[in-house]
């Protein structure tokens, strides 16, 4: 081959060679570009300016949490039972303080505006009835009042409430309950106020002390001729309790106590205290000394002069003894020893510094039904009596034979009505002790039987009285229909609500327990308060004799001091981290005393409601985190993780904690529905 | 987070198999001609294809990438969490009813490849009817993945469950809805941190295998010609990376001994055909791979096995045309046949069954052939230069377990 044909074929072989690898050559087509979506990344519940929910008006909550640290290897189905255990608590405390507030507190607040709407016709009645013929009205009402215990008695043997028996039982007991409610008024410091006319222990009562010529002196009982009215407190005094069966038949003779008194009994005991114008016993009863008066009436009604507040009548112990033969004397009847003494006047304590209370002044058995049922009608007939809008405000407290006019806006006239409400406390108390069946309810102002008495009262209503009248009865209806509803909300969330809470506490305590689930159980508390630019964080574990105590700076969380008085003998410091972002607070703590942090070794009991088998962990640390949200019915809870770690921050244990303000907020909103 | 892998690209060592060809023949195109004795031959074949899809073992078409094509599952994050976490992620869906089997959103992937091969084939004859050839291909292969993931309801349910304020795992919550958003970049991680390069584009250009053949032609007369070839492909490719997805391999990595007849029947007014038949032997080796299960194809150690891979035979007729003025053009049929592979060694059945499913191949093509050689025209002393120039395309009509890539093929052939 010659050379040129040679280089000829080379450079065309050169020249392919290259085409070819220029032919080769190409870039590959590019992949379709797949979708990818985009999830919402949800958010955390934080405001910056109000840093774990908390503001400067609500600015400390408190937490009761649960830790438990999980066992290395739960099944899933430990874990779902955990979870829907402690879902299920948040879920409930939720609904529970939603219940709380949305029914029990709403339909406590619907019964008292409904008994707000309805005592607000007594005054547009007593308005409505300011013509009303009051000199024939409180003639009509005092025949009827004078007749109305024995015509009361009638009615319930005419429909088979009670039977002869009882009604000698009740005629028996009258005379002892008009004596107590004189010496109810008599121990009552109001008396010290003037009054346009005599006020009446009980107005049912003035036949039996008209028959005994109680009140009779009509200089000092008499209706007041000045228009400012005049005291009564030696009328109801001199002309009621020293005419009373205890003094009249019995301390006239009785000596006092000691025996170098220097009085020659104790009747004569008490005359002297009363000297001409109510003496000691009304400086001191109706005095500015509250205490002392306070004293004194807890002394008169209890017999007790040993009060330290009443060492002005030491001199005379046993003026007001309670004493069985004394008290068996208040009447004649000798039927009356048969009742315990000690249930004829009873005294509730309730503190030197407040005015003691008559809380059961009625001869009563706790035992004999027959006295509660006849006594509850009583009650209800006093009751009904004293609340029926056009006979209680002017007529409360007033004499029918009275010669002075008083109207209702006569602040006197309020003041007396005021002095002695009708039924008294001691009615009231005594309603609770027979039973709610029996209890007077406003509703008898309509339906009692009484009403047959008060029948004529009709004639002297105008028509806008009748209309007031009409339109209350609505008014109650509204009210029980209130009440009715709240009971039964309140029924329902401390019959069912609250148990459900209860019962899922303790069914959590066993899924927890339930072995390989978890190694660790304790409840803690913590109490987080935001003190201007700080979070202030105390916690504290269930069988812990220490409690820790930390403090962050929100805006830069660097940690500030905690006060050596806060931190006290067995305080420890808490390091405390604040993410606003997040609303996450954690907080850790070294173990250097495991015992004394509530992290001692405590093998799992039936029933325990804490164990620890965690292994070596003195000196490790201890970080909970606890991501703050608030559930409906403003329950405030912590949820997340917790570790146990070494120095090194290496995870030694895993831990979940769930907490919540449910107690604290129970607590503050319980406080509205108490009754 | 998500156990699939881009096994389809393993094919591409199918492709490099098909895009070069043992012989210096071009596809069904053989014949029982040889070099005269002293004559050189250098050819110079440059073949290139396209691929992005796939069939399946009963001939379906489906996406290279359909391995990808996965549903993400509460099980697959549980899993992917750590051991405790994934327990707990457990409970939480059996308290909320939900199965953890459910799907949370869906892979999609797209992948594309292109393989460029030059091979220089240089061919002399030994004797009058013996021809020994050497081939040495370069390859240039790039693939382009997009891997893409579409979260469906149930991602949004498991999200609203943990950020309900009365379950307060915002945090969880929020963590888990940024693995989902990033979930190609999870799975990038997770490939990464086993080892695995991510799924990415890739590009390599390198040597294949070299094929070493000795053409004898026993019978040459006017009616028809029988060749025989023999020889062996040694594995001077780069073999298939199991740290690489969407690696293209160079060469299979075995020694394949070979052997082939091919019959010449001339035709009247200058046609002739021509069948061939050939089979490969692959001989027996070790080979690192992954230990991969159809449950888990990333988390899985990389080891050492014997691997024996699934012997081929190949066949083809063609009718050509080959005037005296030089044209060339035929037609002509191909059937590949290569048998499953045959792993064993440090295995479990699982992965046995995994490695081993989808090797065995099959495919049936039409080829079509148009070129220029001044071989006769310088054999009459008409041309200075005796060469050739011939452009062929494959056709794929059918395949299994293949890549769908037709192929174009250039091929300069020169003599001197």
């Amino acid at each position: 081959m010659q050379a040129n044909s040679f280089c000829r074929i080379v450079s065309t072989g050169v020249s392919l060679l290259i085409s070819a690898a220029t032919l080769g050559c190409g870039n590959v087509k590019r992949a379709t570009d797949q979708p990818r979506g985009v999830l919402t990344v949800p958010e955390f519940p934080s405001d910056p300016g109000h840093p774990f929910l908390l503001t400067d008006a609500e600015n400390t909550v408190s937490f009761n949490a649960s830790l438990i640290f999980w066992d290395k290897t739960p099944t899933p189905e430990q874990v779902k039972a955990i979870l829907e255990h402690t879902h299920g608590a948040r879920v409930l405390k939720s609904k529970a303080l939603v219940e709380l507030n949305d029914q029990v507190i709403a339909d406590k607040e619907a019964v008292i505006q409904s008994r707000a709407d309805f005592d607000a016709f007594n005054g547009r009645i007593r308005e409505a009835s300011a013509d009303v013929d009051r000199a024939g009205l409180r003639s009509y009402v005092g025949r009827v009042a004078d007749n109305l215990f024995t015509s009361r008695l009638n009615e319930l043997q005419a429909q088979g409430l009670v039977d002869q028996g009882d009604i000698s039982r009740a005629e028996t007991l009258w005379p002892a309950y008009c004596e107590a409610k004189l010496w109810e008024l008599a121990a009552n410091p109001q008396l010290g106020r003037d009054q346009l006319a005599r006020p009446t222990p009980l107005r049912l009562c003035e036949p039996y002390y008209e028959s005994r010529a109680y009140f009779a002196d009509q200089e000092l009982c008499g209706p007041s001729a000045d228009a400012h009215g005049k005291n009564y407190f030696m009328c109801i005094w001199r002309e009621g309790v020293l005419k009373s069966a205890l003094f009249a038949e019995n301390y006239r003779t009785s000596k006092c106590t000691p025996a170098s008194s220097p009085f020659a009994s104790r009747y004569d005991a008490v005359a002297a205290w009363l000297g001409t114008d109510g003496g000691s016993l009304r400086t001191t009863l109706t005095g500015d000394d509250d205490v002392a008066a306070a004293g004194l009436e807890r002394a008169i009604l209890l017999g007790d002069l040993i009060d330290r507040k009443a060492t002005l009548f030491k001199d005379c112990r046993g003026a007001f003894t309670r004493k069985e033969p004394t008290i068996a004397s208040l009447t004649e009847i000798p039927d009356w020893t048969q009742f315990k003494p000690e249930t004829l006047l009873q005294i509730g304590e309730m503190g030197e510094t407040s005015s003691a209370e008559v809380w059961r002044l009625v001869p009563l058995s706790s035992s004999d039904e027959r006295n509660k049922k006849v006594y509850s009608q009583f009650v209800r007939l006093i009751k009904a009596f004293a609340e029926r809008p056009s006979t209680s405000a002017d007529l409360r407290g007033q004499v029918n034979t009275g010669v002075s006019e008083t109207t209702g806006n006569d602040p006197r006239s309020n003041a007396v009505a005021a002095l002695h409400s009708v039924p008294s406390y001691s009615d009231t108390i005594f309603n609770q002790v027979v039973g709610q069946a029996l209890a007077a309810k406003p509703a008898d102002i309509g339906v009692v039987e009484s009403d047959v008495a008060f029948a004529g009262l009709s004639d002297f209503e105008s028509p806008t009285v009748k209309r007031l009248k009409a339109e209350q009865a609505q008014a109650y209806d509204h009210w029980q229909a209130a009440v009715s509803k709240y009971q039964e909300a309140k029924a329902h969330y401390e019959g069912e609500s609250k148990p459900a809470i209860d019962n899922n506490r303790l069914s959590t305590v066993d899924v927890v327990k339930d072995p390989g689930a978890a190694v660790f159980l304790n409840n803690y508390f913590l109490n987080v308060t935001k003190m201007g630019a700080e979070l202030r964080v105390q916690l504290g574990f269930d069988l812990a004799s220490k409690n820790l105590f930390g403090c962050v700076n929100i805006g830069d969380g660097s940690q500030c001091a905690v006060s050596t008085e806060q931190l006290g003998a067995n305080g420890e410091k808490l390091q405390v981290n604040f993410d606003s972002t997040s609303n996450l607070i954690t907080v850790k703590f070294p173990l250097t005393d495991p015992v004394g942090l509530g992290f001692a070794d405590l093998p799992r009991t039936p029933g325990g409601v804490q164990f620890n088998e965690m292994r070596a962990i003195k000196d490790r640390f201890v970080q909970i985190e606890n991501y703050g949200n608030q559930l409906p019915g403003e329950l405030r809870i912590v949820t997340g993780n917790a570790y146990v770690l070494d120095a090194f921050g290496s995870k030694l244990y895993t831990g979940s904690i769930t907490g919540d303000n449910f107690a604290q907020r129970e607590q503050v909103m319980a406080a509205t529905v108490q009754d | 987070m998500m156990a699939t892998q881009v096994l389809g690209l393993v094919k591409g060592a199918a492709i490099a198999a098909m895009v070069i060809g043992y012989t210096s023949t071009a596809l069904a195109f053989e014949d029982t001609r040889v070099l005269p004795k002293g004559v050189r031959n250098l050819t110079i074949r440059n073949v290139s294809t396209n691929f992005d899809s796939i069939t399946g073992p009963g001939g379906e078409t489906k996406p290279l990438a359909h391995l990808l094509f996965k549903e993400l599952t509460f099980n697959q994050m549980a899993k992917a969490e750590d051991a405790l976490k994934g327990r707990q992620l457990r409970g939480f869906l059996l308290q909320n009813g939900i199965n953890e089997s459910e799907s949370v959103g869906n892979f999609s992937a797209d992948i594309k490849g292109r393989v460029t091969v030059t091979a220089p084939i240089a061919a002399i004859g030994i004797t009058d009817s013996i021809t020994l050839a050497v081939a040495s291909p370069i390859y240039n292969a790039s693939t382009s993945a997009s891997v893409g993931f579409t979260p469906n309801g149930n991602a949004s349910k498991i999200l609203g469950l943990l950020a309900r304020p009365e379950t307060n795992q915002i945090a969880n919550a929020r963590e888990a809805a940024r693995k989902l958003n990033d979930a190609v970049g999870q799975l990038n991680k997770k490939l990464t941190d086993n080892g695995f390069q991510a799924l990415s584009d890739w590009h390599a250009q390198g040597m294949g295998d070299t094929t070493i053949a000795l053409k004898y032609r026993g019978i040459d007369n006017s009616r028809m010609g029988l060749a025989t070839t023999t020889g062996v492909v040694a594995p001077t490719g780069r073999k298939k990376d199991p740290n690489i997805l969407n690696d293209v391999p160079f060469g299979e990595g075995v020694w394949a001994p070979f052997a082939q007849v091919a019959v010449d029947q001339k035709l009247p007014m200058q046609f002739y055909t021509n069948q061939y038949v050939k089979y490969t032997e692959a001989l027996p080796t070790q080979r690192t791979v992954r230990a991969i299960t159809n449950e888990e194809r990333i988390e899985v150690p990389l080891v050492t096995v014997d691997y024996n891979m699934g012997n081929r035979f190949d066949a083809g007729a063609s009718l050509r045309y080959a005037p005296n003025y030089g044209l060339l053009a035929g037609i002509g049929y191909t059937y590949l046949r290569k048998f499953g592979d045959v792993y064993s060694g440090n295995l479990t059945s699982a992965n046995i069954g995994t490695l081993q499913q989808w090797t065995d191949q099959q495919a049936h093509n039409a080829e079509f052939l148009i070129g220029y050689s001044t071989v006769p025209l310088y054999q009459a002393g008409r041309a200075a230069v005796p060469f050739s120039v011939n452009v062929a395309y494959s056709k794929q009509l059918a395949s299994r377990n293949l890549p769908i890539s037709d192929l174009a093929q250039f091929n300069v052939d020169l003599f001197f």
